[in-house]
C-alpha cells in the first residue's frame, strides 16, 4: 500500500542547541488511526504543532508549510481560542472556504447532533464554554473529511457522551483518511489506534500494532519511559 | 508580602526584572535627546497633574482589564493569602508597571523641556498614588464577564465582518480609534495655522496610526496560528484585514480633511488622492508587519501597545509625507 506520508530526519527545536525532537522517522499509511502517547514534555505537542505548519523550526527536508500539504490537512489543537467573534456556522463556512469545499450539511448536522452542540451553534465562539469550543473545532475536523487529521488531546474538556462520540468517530474516520492523535487517555488509545508511537527524549522509541495494543503493554511502556 | 510582590513584578517586568534596565536606558537617552535639541517648553504644574492623572487611570486600567491579568490571578486567589497583603503586593506591582510603562517618561520629558518646578514634581508623586489607590479597587476583578449568549443568524461573513465585531466588542478599541481622530482633528487646526495645505500628508501619516486594529494577530495568538494552519488565508484573512484597515484610516483622513476644510480652508484636490494613497499602503505595510514579524512572546497585553515596533508605519508614512512635501 502507498504510504500517505513520510518523513525522515526530522529534527525539531525551540533552541537549537537542544532539539525537542532528533531524527525522528515516521510513516502514515492511508486510512488508518494512530496514538501518540509520552510523558508531558515528550514532545507530541510540538511534533503535531510542527506537522501542522505553525513550528517553524524544524529540519528534515520537508516543507509543512507547502499549499498543497495544507490542502491534505487539518488540526484540533488541544486549546484554542482562535476566531473568538465568529459563531460556529461562520467559522465552519471560513474553514470549508479555505479549503475550496463546500460543506456536506447532513454530515455536519450529524456531527453536531452527536455532540450535543446543537443549542450552541449560533452563538459566538468567545461566549462559549471550554468543551464546546473545542468541539467547534472537533466538528469542523470531521467535517472536513480531509486524507490526514491531527487531533492533540482531543479528549480533553469532554463529557462523557462527547467523548464515546469521538471514539466511534475517529473510528469511522478510516472510510475518508487518516488520523493521528496524542493522548494521555489509555482508553482512547485503546478503543481507537491500529497503531500507537511512544514518543521519548525525542525520539519514537517503541511502536505497538493492532494485536499488541493494550493497557497492560502500553503502561509498561510509559512506565519504562519514566525510568 | 515580599514573595506575592516578588511573583507578580515577574510577571510584569519580566522574569530578571529585565524591564528595568532597558526602561531606564530608553529614559536616559530620551532625555539626552532632548537636551541636546535644546528644545524648552513651559509646562505649567497643573498639565502635569492632569495628564499624570489620566495617564495613571489608563494604565492601571489597561493591566486589570486584560483577560491575561485577569487569568494570572485565579491561581493566585485560590491560596490562602491575607487579602490585605495580597493587595497591597498587587498594587505595588501595577504601579510599578504603570510608572515604567507610562507616567515616568511624563516626567522625564518634563525634566528635559520644561523649567524645573518641585510643586509640578511632588503634585506628580501625589496624582500618581491618589490616582492609583483610588482606580485599583474600581477595575480589580478576577473573574471574566459572564458568559452572555450573543445569537449569530448569518452563516457565512466575511473577515472584514468578523474584524468590526472584534472592534465592536472591545471598548478601549474603540476609545483608542476615536482618540486618533480627535487627535487629528486638533492636528489639524494647530498645523493649519502656520503651514500651507502642502502639509496635510504629515497628517494623513499620523492619522494611519492604529495601535489596536495594527497587533491584531499579535495579540491573539490563536488566531494567528489557525491562519498559519488554514490555506488560502492570503484571499481569506490577509486581504479583509488590509481591507478593514485601509477603511478605518480613510475614515480618519476624511475627519482629518473636514476639520481641515472647515477651520482652514481649502486644499488642492489631489490630497484626496494622498488620503487613499496613505491608507492603503499603510495598512499593506502593517499586514505585512503582522503576518511576517509577529510579536508573539510579549508577557502581559499591554505590552504591545507600547512596543516600538507601532511606530515602523508611521515612521515610513512620515518619511513618504516629508518626500511629498517638499
Amino acid at each position: 500500500m502507498k504510504n500517505l506520508f513520510t518523513i525522515n530526519a526530522l529534527n525539531i527545536w525551540y533552541r537549537k542547541d537542544n532539539p525537542v525532537i532528533k531524527d525522528l522517522s515516521l510513516t502514515l499509511s492511508p486510512n488508518e488511526v494512530v496514538g501518540l502517547i509520552g510523558l508531558n514534555g515528550a514532545g507530541k505537542t510540538t511534533l503535531i504543532n510542527t506537522l501542522s505548519g505553525v513550528h517553524k523550526d524544524y529540519s528534515g527536508g520537508v516543507n509543512f508549510t507547502d499549499r498543497s500539504f495544507k490542502l491534505t490537512r487539518y488540526t484540533v489543537f488541544s486549546e484554542d481560542a482562535s476566531f473568538q467573534y465568529y459563531a460556529f456556522n461562520e467559522y465552519l463556512f471560513h474553514a470549508f472556504a479555505a479549503y475550496g469545499k463546500t460543506a456536506n450539511q447532513n454530515r455536519v448536522d450529524a456531527l453536531v447532533e452527536g455532540f450535543g452542540f446543537s443549542e450552541y451553534r449560533s452563538f459566538l465562539i468567545r461566549d462559549l464554554s471550554t468543551g464546546n469550543k473545542r468541539k467547534v473545532f472537533l466538528i469542523t475536523g470531521f467535517a472536513l473529511c480531509l486524507p490526514l487529521l491531527f487531533l492533540d488531546e482531543p479528549v480533553n474538556g469532554l463529557d462523557f457522551q462527547s467523548t464515546e462520540y469521538l471514539y466511534s468517530l475517529i473510528n469511522g474516520y478510516r472510510e475518508y483518511g487518516t488520523v493521528m492523535f496524542s493522548s494521555h487517555v489509555l482508553e482512547s488509545i485503546c478503543l481507537t489506534a491500529d497503531r500507537v508511537l511512544v514518543l521519548e527524549k525525542g525520539c519514537i522509541s517503541r511502536e505497538f500494532t493492532r494485536g499488541q495494543i493494550d493497557a497492560v503493554r502500553i503502561r509498561e511502556a510509559l512506565h519504562d519511559t519514566d525510568s | 508580602m515580599t514573595r506575592i510582590l516578588n511573583a507578580n513584578i515577574k510577571k510584569f517586568i519580566g522574569a530578571k526584572y529585565e524591564r528595568i534596565p532597558k526602561t531606564l536606558a530608553v529614559w536616559a537617552i530620551l532625555l539626552f535627546a532632548l537636551r541636546s535639541s535644546e528644545i524648552k517648553i513651559e509646562i505649567a504644574p497643573i498639565v502635569v497633574w492632569l495628564t499624570t492623572i489620566f495617564l495613571t487611570i489608563y494604565g492601571f486600567v489597561q493591566v486589570l482589564s486584560s483577560d491575561d491579568t485577569i487569568d494570572s490571578l485565579r491561581g493566585q486567589l485560590m491560596l490562602p493569602e491575607n487579602p490585605a497583603k495580597f493587595h497591597t503586593a498587587f498594587f505595588l506591582s501595577v504601579a510599578l508597571y504603570t510608572l515604567l510603562t507610562k507616567s515616568g517618561l511624563l516626567m522625564v520629558i518634563y525634566f528635559a523641556v520644561s523649567k524645573f518646578q518641585l510643586s509640578a514634581v511632588i503634585g506628580f508623586v501625589l496624582c500618581f498614588i491618589v490616582s492609583g489607590i483610588v482606580v485599583y479597587p474600581l477595575t480589580f476583578h478576577s473573574e471574566k464577564r459572564g458568559t452572555r449568549y450573543r445569537y449569530i443568524k448569518h452563516t457565512r461573513r466575511s473577515f472584514t465582518f468578523y474584524l468590526l465585531r472584534y472592534l465592536m466588542n472591545n471598548r478601549k478599541y474603540i476609545a483608542n480609534t476615536a482618540a486618533v481622530w480627535a487627535f487629528g482633528s486638533v492636528f489639524a487646526v494647530l498645523i493649519g495655522k502656520d503651514a500651507p495645505s502642502d502639509f496635510l500628508p504629515v497628517g494623513f501619516a499620523l492619522m494611519c496610526l492604529n495601535t489596536p486594529l495594527g497587533i491584531l494577530l499579535s495579540s491573539d495568538r490563536a488566531l494567528y496560528r489557525q491562519i498559519k494552519l488554514l490555506p488560502g488565508q492570503t484571499a481569506g484573512v490577509l486581504f479583509p484585514y488590509a481591507l478593514f484597515i485601509t477603511i478605518i484610516n480613510m475614515i480618519a483622513c476624511v475627519v482629518y480633511l473636514t476639520v481641515w476644510k472647515v477651520m482652514i480652508g481649502s486644499f488642492l484636490p489631489i490630497m484626496i488622492l494622498f488620503a487613499a494613497l496613505f491608507s492603503i499602503v499603510s495598512a499593506g505595510l502593517t499586514v505585512v508587519l503582522e503576518i511576517k514579524f509577529p510579536l508573539l512572546d510579549w508577557k502581559v497585553e499591554s505590552d504591545l501597545w507600547h512596543h516600538p515596533r507601532k511606530y515602523i508605519v508611521p515612521g515610513i508614512m512620515v518619511v513618504l509625507a516629508f518626500s511629498i512635501t517638499f
